[in-house]
């Protein structure tokens, strides 16, 4: 049975996780250890992957990955994006340079993105409000990335399916282009 | 208005185009069997189906509900136009066989692609942003919605569409994206196939790329499940 995925990624802490326990039908299966950066008030984190799924009518399944979040584990996420619909960064604002942090995943990812579709979103606005949304997307503009920006706080299940959503336009408008084109 | 005589003329094109359509008055069962039936047919039909709630380039409209014994026969109206002048190639029998309804289907496929003739359409432009445009913009979340399908390049129609946007709401976002220039608009490239081939065509290394990594209706059937409706299903 054909199986789909979306990505998650993110700092460590961002809630990708949580994003993804927000949606998945089963509890996302985890692959943490005992956080050892000091820097991160959390005792756990994400070395490997973890993935909830969600199963589609005819048995389909899409699979809901969430990254590991530290840098040094970048060289599995071109492995992770292979195949991937859509990626969503997500940005914790609580964090002392997010748009630094913006940069390493849309270089990271940045097949993914331009091939797929990609979402920002971006986390603790709330308490943390600068830098503001239109900050990120100069950032994208100068890193030659268009995408949505949006705020979310990602315990919301609501927030988690805006996110979803975008994705899905962007794939939407594609094959919609693609029909403009005949 | 497309005629017999304009659907054979049309029937080796090949454009494959994205369409959508609509079912009427059919029973649950008949309209299930008739969804279900055009997307397994999807690798082998001429065009792309997709079905909606309102606004299909196709309605499927079930003739003689009050029949005791069921509708026995589907009548099959464009977009603009009128089944009765098609007839009997607008009609499809039930019960449903899948090579009727695939040979419908190119027909009217077929008829609704010559009606689209990009030269002389205006809709046929893509459009698409510079860049993200500024938060002051994006007041409503119909907006967000549109600003991220123009986030790739889309036609009007497919921004139309998607996002659930009347024609003044389209127009007005637009307008203020032209106004700020953020709105690049470009005439749609030569044609190819609109498309993606049928599954079975595609080449085993695009597995990893849009479109040919998606088969047909994924999209739709993950809106479905999460509960995330199409714009034009709301």
């Amino acid at each position: 049975m054909a199986e789909h995925k979306i990505l998650f990624t993110g700092t460590m802490g961002a809630g990708k996780t949580t994003a993804i326990a927000a949606i998945s039908e089963t509890p996302p299966m985890r692959t943490e250890a005992r956080n050892t950066d000091e820097s991160v008030a959390k005792p756990t984190t994400t070395v490997g992957m973890d993935w909830g799924e969600i199963t589609l009518e005819g048995g389909e399944t899409l699979r809901l990955c969430g990254t590991p979040g530290q840098q040094r584990f970048a060289f599995m996420w071109p492995v992770l994006a292979r195949g991937a619909l859509g990626l969503v960064i997500l940005i914790d604002n609580s964090r002392p340079d997010p748009l630094a942090d913006l940069d390493v995943y849309l270089q990271g990812f940045a097949g993914l993105i331009a091939e797929a579709a990609c979402v920002v979103a971006v986390g603790r606005t709330e308490t943390h409000p600068a830098p503001g949304l239109d900050a990120f997307a100069v950032r994208m503009q100068a890193r030659g990335v268009l995408c949505p920006v949006v705020p979310a706080n990602v315990t919301r299940r609501d927030d988690v399916l805006l996110l979803l959503h975008l994705l899905l336009l962007q794939l939407e408008a594609r094959g919609g282009a693609l029909a403009t084109t005949s | 208005m497309a005629n017999a005589g304009a659907l054979a003329a049309v029937g080796s094109s090949p454009r494959r185009l994205a369409l959508s359509f609509s079912v009427e008055q059919l029973s649950e069962r008949d309209e299930l069997l008739l969804k279900s039936l055009v997307r397994v047919l999807d690798h082998r039909t001429r065009h792309h189906w997709e079905c909606v709630t309102r606004d299909a380039d196709l309605r499927l409209i079930a003739q003689g509900a009050g029949d005791p014994d069921g509708p026995r026969t589907i009548h099959a109206t464009m977009r603009g136009g009128d089944s009765a002048a098609l007839a009997p190639d607008a009609q499809l029998p039930l019960p449903l066989h899948p090579e009727r309804l695939q040979a419908l289907l190119d027909r009217m496929g077929d008829a609704l692609a010559a009606r689209r003739d990009p030269a002389d359409d205006a809709a046929s432009k893509l459009l698409r942003l510079r860049h993200w445009p500024p938060i002051a913009l994006l007041g409503t979340g119909t907006r967000l919605s549109m600003a991220t399908l123009l986030s790739r390049a889309c036609s009007l129609q497919t921004l139309q569409r998607q996002s659930g946007a009347s024609e003044q709401a389209c127009a007005e976002f637009l307008n203020d994206l032209r106004h700020a220039g953020l709105l690049i608009e470009e005439a749609a490239p030569p044609p190819e196939d609109a498309w993606p081939a049928p599954s079975a065509a595609a080449p085993v290394q695009a597995r990893a790329a849009w479109p040919a990594a998606a088969p047909s209706g994924l999209l739709s059937r993950i809106r479905s499940r999460l509960g995330l409706q199409h714009a034009q299903q709301r």
